[in-house]
């Protein structure tokens, strides 16, 4: 259709990567396991620079946040890119984790109750790698036609042991994103019945 | 001028706005509203629905959900019972196309995004494609329970038994559930949800679909999604089974076509017209162009 859209209103860089991280995600979360490309981070943010894009997506003033990480240097970042509330880890809705510590975060975010299963954490893990590595799974639910494959790098099987055990109880429970400093993200919402490769 | 120039013609876009009409931590609110609905498939998760330049009602929460989702790269298409000329399709189309500079579209295999009143196109959609569904009353369980926080604890325990008792009336003073319009559905085995005021015809389509349904109700403040590749099945007694519409004998009277929705008007002789609900296809059957996936 003939359009012309030379006056119409731009997104604004941070608006448009906003934009484009969303819709990543939206199809990372309603096909769980499957790869998707995040936009490109600024080099200067290093290997945090993918979970920063999605944290920058999701936070503002609106929603508590907690960093369970050694390197601390992320969560002054997020606070000053999103303006998000810092929270204890038991009461965040978003939390983001490096690989060491994601057991301890599966194991005590919010999960939110039957009657509100939406007031439950998000959480970001930052893996090594996305679609390759040790940690393999196989995962069947809503969004997948028969199975799907979900392989990490970096991730402990004991830590997806405990994500399992979270969200048992269906629908309450948590749900995951995992990204890779090469901007690869796949995703793990509560539907989805994973199980362990051996 | 014709219809076709007419529903074509936009002129220049919009200056002075917003990217997308919303302001970004609106855009953010409804999307973050949006990944917790596909991962709860079938849940109703509330939002903070914004004033918009239509009135409640009229699709404000379908509009919200396109326009948190919709990129310049973005094909669009707004079709209202399966319209693309109605006068709603077409201001909402406008103001999605004028506020991000997206591509128009009135054919449904080019969209990337559908936004929809009250139907599920003819034409397969694909995994490339989402298709937001404007919904009036989001709450399934509504009719047999007027208190929110009662519903809400029935969801919570997944007792719809109350929903049970009403469709089982229904065949007992009916010999048949009399739903048409926004048959209530099972989601993923779990919860119960208003597929929106979509005919019997589609609710087959969104059980383990290809693509990715997102339900918007702006006026009651809730953003429900069934993810591709769900169960989504219809109530039914083993004796009662759900059915959708027939048309036996009957065919559009435009296209031909025996295989669409047909809605039917009553003429001034006695006599009734019926042409497909769906106008993209019936396009695509008048001109020969052959549909190759439909559902």
């Amino acid at each position: 259709m003939a359009t012309d859209t030379s006056t119409a209103p731009r997104q604004s860089v941070v608006a448009d990567q906003e934009q484009r991280t969303f819709r990543a995600l939206l199809d990372a979360m309603a096909r769980p396991g499957t790869i998707q490309a995040l936009p490109q981070a600024r080099p200067a943010d290093g290997a945090w620079g993918s979970a920063l894009i999605v944290m920058q997506c999701l936070l503002d003033h609106e929603v508590t946040f907690a960093v369970e990480a050694d390197d601390r240097s992320v969560h002054e970042q997020i606070l000053r890119r999103t303006g998000a509330r810092s929270a204890p880890l038991a009461t965040a809705d978003y939390v983001l984790a490096d690989a060491a510590h994601a057991l301890a975060a599966f194991e005590a975010a919010i999960e939110g109750d039957v009657e509100e299963p939406e007031r439950s954490a998000t959480v970001v893990v930052h893996v090594d790698a996305v679609g390759s590595g040790a940690l393999r799974a196989v995962l069947s639910g809503p969004g997948i036609q028969t199975v799907q494959p979900l392989v990490l790098d970096g991730l402990n099987v004991v830590a997806l042991r405990a994500l399992i055990e979270r969200n048992a109880v269906y629908p309450t429970g948590i749900d995951t994103i995992f990204v890779d400093p090469q901007g690869r993200v796949a995703c793990l919402p509560r539907s989805t019945r994973i199980e362990m490769e051996d | 001028m014709g219809v076709r120039a007419l529903i074509e013609e936009r002129g220049a876009a919009f200056e002075g706005y917003t990217f997308g009409f919303l302001d970004d931590m609106a855009k953010r609110e409804i999307r973050r509203a949006i990944l917790k609905g596909v991962a709860i498939p079938g849940h109703q998760v509330p939002f903070g629905s914004r004033e918009m330049p239509i009135a409640r009602g009229w699709g404000t929460g379908g509009l919200q959900i396109t326009l948190a989702c919709v990129g310049a790269d973005d094909t669009i298409k707004v079709i209202d019972q399966g319209d693309d000329a109605s006068v709603n399709a077409v201001n909402l189309r406008r103001l999605i196309a004028k506020t991000t500079g997206a591509r128009e579209t009135l054919t449904t295999g080019d969209a990337t995004l559908i936004q929809t009143r009250h139907r599920i196109p003819e034409e397969r959609m694909t995994a490339g494609q989402m298709l937001i569904l404007q919904v009036p009353i989001p709450e399934p369980l509504r009719h047999v329970e007027r208190s929110v926080a009662a519903a809400r604890a029935m969801h919570a325990e997944a007792d719809y038994a109350r929903m049970w008792l009403a469709l089982y009336e229904d065949v007992v003073r009916n010999g048949e559930v009399t739903a048409g319009a926004g048959y209530p559905v099972m989601v993923n085995h779990r919860f119960v949800m208003a597929p929106s005021p979509i005919p019997r015809w589609d609710i087959p389509k969104l059980d383990q679909a290809e693509t990715l349904f997102l339900f918007g109700a702006g006026r009651e403040k809730r953003i429900y999604a069934v993810p591709p590749y769900t169960d989504v099945k219809p109530l039914e007694f083993e004796d009662y089974p759900f059915s959708i519409e027939g048309f036996p004998g009957m065919s559009c009277r435009r296209c031909g076509a025996t295989d669409s929705y047909l809605v039917t008007s009553p003429q001034a002789d006695g006599s009734t017209l019926s042409v497909c609900s769906d106008a993209s296809y019936c396009d695509d059957v008048l001109g020969g162009r052959k549909v190759v996936n439909q559902w």
